[in-house]
C-alpha cells in the first residue's frame, strides 16, 4: 500500500489530463459496452448509467457533463475507473488511461489568482508532468462526501 | 518615453507597452482546462507558471483555433498577474514619438486606450490591466 500511495494514474478526458492518486482505484474496467447500462440516469447527479461490477450495480459517473467538455472518445471504447468512497463503490468515465506515474514526476504548481475564481468549481489544484497542467481529480466533487462545495 | 512593442494576429494589429512586455514566445502550445471563460483560449506554461492566453479585443471568442495556433505567445505582465495575447506577426518595437498616438473616439472598442499609428498602420494600444481582469473573469 505505501508503493500504491505513492503513484499516480494519469487520464484524460478529451485533451485535459488529469492525475488521480492510485489508493482512489479499485480497478480499471476496459471494454465495459457489455457491463455498462445506460437506461439508468440521473444526470443530475452525473450519473450516466450503472455497471455491473463484482455482481452489483454501481453508479457510473460522467465528469465531462460537470466539467463541460467534449469527450473524444465513443462511448464503447472508453475506461471504467471504479474508485471506492464512503458511500460504496463507484464508475468514472474516462476518455484514456495514459498511465502511471511516480509522485516523484509532478512538479507543484500554482494556480494564478486570475484563474483561481473561474476554475474553482471545477478543480482547485493542478500539478505539472513534463511541463503539461495536470488536474489534480478530487472524487469528492462528483460522488460520495459532499466534502467540496460546488 | 513610451515604447511599444507590435504585433499582429488575424485582421488585428495591437500595440502593447514595452515596460509590459515579458517576453514573446514561438510555436509554444498551450493547453485546455475546463473552467476557464470563453474569453480564455488556452493556459500556457512558462517557467512553471500558468499563463491565461486572452482573445484579442475584436477577435471573435469562436475562433479560438486562430488564437491557439498563432505563431507567437505575447506574454505581458498585468496588475493581476501575467497574461498572454496572440501574434501571428511582429513589428518590432517602437518608441511613441515614432509615431502618432490616435485618440480612440467616442466608439473605442473596450479595452483598447487609444491607437498608434505608425509607418501607415494602426495598431489598438492594448489596456492589459483592463483586460486580465475582464477576460479571466468572462467580461
Amino acid at each position: 500500500m505505501v508503493q500504491a500511495a505513492a503513484k499516480k494514474l494519469i487520464f484524460r478526458l478529451g485533451e485535459v489530463g488529469f492525475v488521480l492518486d492510485l489508493a482512489c482505484i479499485v480497478e480499471i474496467c476496459e471494454q465495459i459496452v457489455d457491463a455498462v447500462d445506460l437506461r439508468k440516469t440521473d444526470l443530475d447527479s452525473g450519473i450516466v448509467g450503472s455497471l455491473l461490477f463484482r455482481q452489483t450495480l454501481i453508479p457510473v459517473i460522467d465528469p465531462t457533463l460537470r466539467l463541460e467538455l467534449s469527450s473524444s472518445t465513443a462511448t464503447r471504447d472508453r475506461v471504467a475507473l471504479v474508485l471506492r468512497s464512503s458511500e460504496g463503490n463507484w464508475a468514472l468515465l474516462v476518455d484514456q488511461v495514459a498511465g502511471v506515474c511516480s509522485s516523484e514526476r509532478f512538479q507543484p504548481c500554482e494556480l494564478p489568482p486570475l484563474l483561481k475564481q473561474t476554475v474553482n468549481r471545477c478543480f482547485s489544484q493542478v500539478e505539472l508532468l513534463d511541463n503539461e497542467p495536470m488536474i489534480i481529480f478530487e472524487p469528492e466533487r462528483y460522488y460520495g462526501s459532499p466534502s467540496i462545495a460546488v | 518615453m513610451t515604447r511599444f512593442g507590435l504585433f499582429g494576429c488575424c485582421q488585428i494589429d495591437y500595440a502593447v507597452p514595452l515596460l509590459q512586455l515579458c517576453k514573446v514566445v514561438h510555436e509554444k502550445n498551450g493547453f485546455l482546462l475546463p473552467g476557464i471563460e470563453k474569453t480564455v483560449a488556452e493556459v500556457l506554461v512558462d517557467d512553471g507558471r500558468l499563463i491565461p492566453l486572452l482573445f484579442l479585443p475584436g477577435l471573435s471568442h469562436g475562433d479560438a483555433g486562430a488564437a491557439r495556433t498563432a505563431e507567437y505567445k505575447i506574454i505581458v505582465e498585468s496588475a493581476a498577474g501575467l497574461i498572454a495575447f496572440s501574434a501571428d506577426r511582429t513589428f518590432g518595437v517602437v518608441a511613441e514619438n515614432k509615431g502618432e498616438i490616435l485618440d480612440s473616439g467616442e466608439n473605442g472598442i473596450v479595452g483598447v486606450a487609444g491607437n498608434f499609428k505608425y509607418q501607415g498602420k494602426v495598431f489598438s494600444i492594448l489596456d492589459v490591466d483592463f483586460l486580465a481582469i475582464e477576460l479571466t473573469r468572462g467580461g
